[in-house]
């Protein structure tokens, strides 16, 4: 299978007040051309620290990445001089965040937005054919009265109508890669599956890959076809979503698929749960850093870190006890 | 039968708008509008909907933080919108709240003991020092060291502080709890936690709860009975598992169908209604649904349906507000 992005041993740190803490530490993970995967893991798990790396748009002057490579089409978007990586951003890879109003500029008309990345990406293009490809696009992204639109600012469309419209200025150049940082968690229920409904169907005529991150694991499922679960800093198990979901061999993973409430069970059952809490960035654990919550937790845990182990050649975990599980 | 706690009668609450020449009054948000609904002691109410459809404004208003524009709340036969300010602070004793964002409704500058002892000390019950034992047993019930008593919240995580929130709470072992998304701010290991917590709580202490939240899946796990709002009116109102199973009226089979299952070998085409929930500003004529309902009729768009009892069933075992229940879907 045809691989768009291969990221290797990526590792990212922040300095702070109290000193440099090591957000990232060592992630790997492929996306093939044309499928979706998701990046999944509770709040402070560098799932959206990985995307800004990524992208190289991490806070400067105090995120850096230390080490690591991003393979994107044979190229590391890592080593590239910046004014490549403009041309890339936008273009060959794009991006869409969780909260559409402050994804968009107040001040700017939504045609003005739009029309910037034509702008920007096709120099040549005329004004009017900037206009028409930008109603054009919010067409296709579901937007009724595009036209109108056009002329209007951000805070005149509702939520859902606005994530359409960050939407359209991902899509417009239609990029190999998009990256989905949460981009349904603001949404109510009815108007996430409208999104989600969408970004399949534009997949689907693009043909582009998407990097899925969030927390909800029923996006995930219905969603995704390769997931990536990450904890603390560190990937502990990727594969398949069918093969993760259906027997999932990280005690983490496990604990996170049982203690979500399902419409489909019984009521009231004690739901399972992971004791305790994710750790603190400053002060992660030694050896493997979920052993302070993990009831599989052995001596070996708290020396070492375990070591990524391929099972069948199409999934990874990081767990020294993976085979028990 | 048994015991009715809470009745609430034709409960409605408008904000009214002002705006234009001399700030006139222009128009209302019909937030809440026209509610009914009896709560047994011992049973969680779930009440669940989308953002702005007025399950947080319900809440306040059966609590009388806000006063109701119309209708009444009975709390054990009492009516409370005629407490004066002093008989309704004695009520609130028995009805409690626990909020949405435990990093708020925490006062940082107050030590752990104090938030805990502040209940105890309003009601004049017990000295400084019982309070004390009292908070740091508290503690315990919700699962925390009784040491915390000398901490402040920012030492806490957001886990920790829900619980915190819990035990001021059940402080006044209080009848009823009305819990406003406890726990949509939580990351799902810890949302399973807290939901636990509060399931024996409400085993140990015989607890009755309004559970409202927007995520169904958690409100159809703790909850009894579940009612379904959509612009300010209870469209549907039955069992957990009627509601899960049966649902009548095409905004709950809606809802239903829009929640993306954890499981990917249930696999499904999410149903993607169409359009948004409209202003409660200007609802929509007839049936508020019609918009985006894709049963909807002429009779939809000009007669409000009254919940009523689903066909084949009597009392309120199974309301909708639907002309075609058990029509369509």
């Amino acid at each position: 299978m045809e691989i768009v992005l291969e990221v290797k041993n990526l590792s990212t740190s922040f300095a702070t007040e109290a000193g440099r803490v090591q957000v990232l530490n060592g992630v790997n993970f492929k996306v093939p051309k044309g499928k979706t995967v998701g990046i999944v893991g509770e709040s402070g798990c560098g799932k959206s620290v990985t995307s800004l790396s990524i992208m190289r748009l991490l806070p400067k002057p105090s995120g850096q990445v230390d080490s690591g490579e991003v393979i994107f089409k044979d190229r590391d978007l890592l080593k590239l001089p910046i004014s490549d990586m403009y041309q890339i951003r936008g273009k060959k890879v794009s991006m869409i965040f969780q909260e559409p109003l402050t994804a968009l500029n107040p001040v700017h008309k939504i045609g003005k937005q739009l029309g910037e990345v034509f702008e920007l990406h096709f120099p040549k293009m005329s004004q009017q054919e900037v206009w028409d490809e930008s109603v054009r696009i919010l067409k296709e992204v579901g937007i009724p009265e595009a036209e109108r639109r056009m002329s209007e600012y951000p805070h005149q469309l509702s939520g859902g109508m606005r994530q359409r419209v960050v939407i359209a200025i991902a899509l417009a150049c239609k990029p190999e890669l998009l990256f989905a940082d949460e981009p349904t968690t603001a949404l109510d229920v009815t108007i996430q599956a409208q999104i989600l409904k969408l970004m399949k169907n534009l997949q689907e005529d693009i043909g582009m890959s998407i990097i899925f991150i969030t927390h909800d694991l029923g996006v995930i499922a219905q969603l995704c076809d390769e997931v990536v679960v990450m904890y603390a800093g560190k990937v502990v198990e990727r594969g398949p979503v069918e093969l993760i979901f259906d027997s999932p061999k990280h005690p983490y993973t496990k604990g996170l698929l049982a203690s979500i409430p399902r419409l489909d069970h019984p009521r009231k059952q004690t739901l399972a749960t992971i004791e305790g809490m994710v750790p603190d960035v400053f002060n992660f654990p030694s050896g493997c850093r979920f052993h302070t919550r993990c009831p599989y937790k052995i001596e070996k845990c708290t020396e070492a870190v375990p070591p990524e182990e391929w099972i069948d050649g199409i999934r990874e975990v990081s767990c020294i006890r993976y085979k028990e599980i | 039968m048994s015991e009715i706690l809470l009745k609430v009668d034709n409960l409605k609450k408008h904000f009214p708008i002002h705006g234009g020449f001399f700030h006139q009054h222009v128009g209302n948000v019909y937030a809440v509008d026209g509610i009914n609904f009896e709560v047994e002691k011992g049973e969680t109410i779930g009440i669940v909907g989308e953002s702005g459809c007025g399950k947080s404004t319900l809440g306040k208003t059966l609590l009388m933080l806000h006063k109701p524009t119309d209708g009444r709340v009975l709390f054990e036969g009492v009516n409370l919108g005629l407490l004066s300010k002093k008989e309704l602070r004695l009520k609130r004793k028995d009805i409690q709240i626990i909020f949405q964002d435990p990093y708020e409704s925490l006062d940082t500058r107050m030590t752990v003991g104090t938030i805990l002892s502040e209940p105890y000390q309003i009601h004049g019950i017990g000295t400084p020092k019982e309070r004390l034992k009292w908070a740091e047993e508290l503690l315990e019930k919700v699962g925390l060291p009784p040491s915390s008593i000398d901490r402040f919240p920012h030492e806490f995580s957001g886990g920790q502080r829900q619980r915190i929130g819990i035990a001021r709470a059940i402080a006044l072992k209080p009848k009823l709890i009305l819990c406003d998304e406890p726990v949509s701010a939580l990351d799902v290991s810890v949302q399973s936690q807290i939901l636990n917590l509060l399931i024996e709580l409400q085993k140990e202490l015989e607890l009755t709860y309004l559970f409202i939240a927007h995520d169904l899946a958690v409100v159809k796990h703790i909850s009894d009975r579940i009612a379904v709002m959509y612009l300010g009116k209870i469209v549907e109102f039955t069992d957990a598992d009627t509601l899960y199973q049966k649902a009548l009226h095409p905004y709950t089979q809606a809802l239903i169908k829009s929640i993306p299952q954890p499981d990917p070998k249930l696999r499904a085409e999410l149903l993607a209604l169409e359009g948004e929930v409209p202003s409660p500003i200007f609802p929509p004529s007839g049936c508020h649904f019609h918009t985006r309902c894709p049963y909807a009729t002429q009779l939809c768009k000009s007669k409000v349906p009254p919940l009523a009892p689903a066909p084949g069933t009597k009392g309120d075992k199974h309301l909708v507000s639907c002309h075609y229940a058990g029509e369509v879907g």
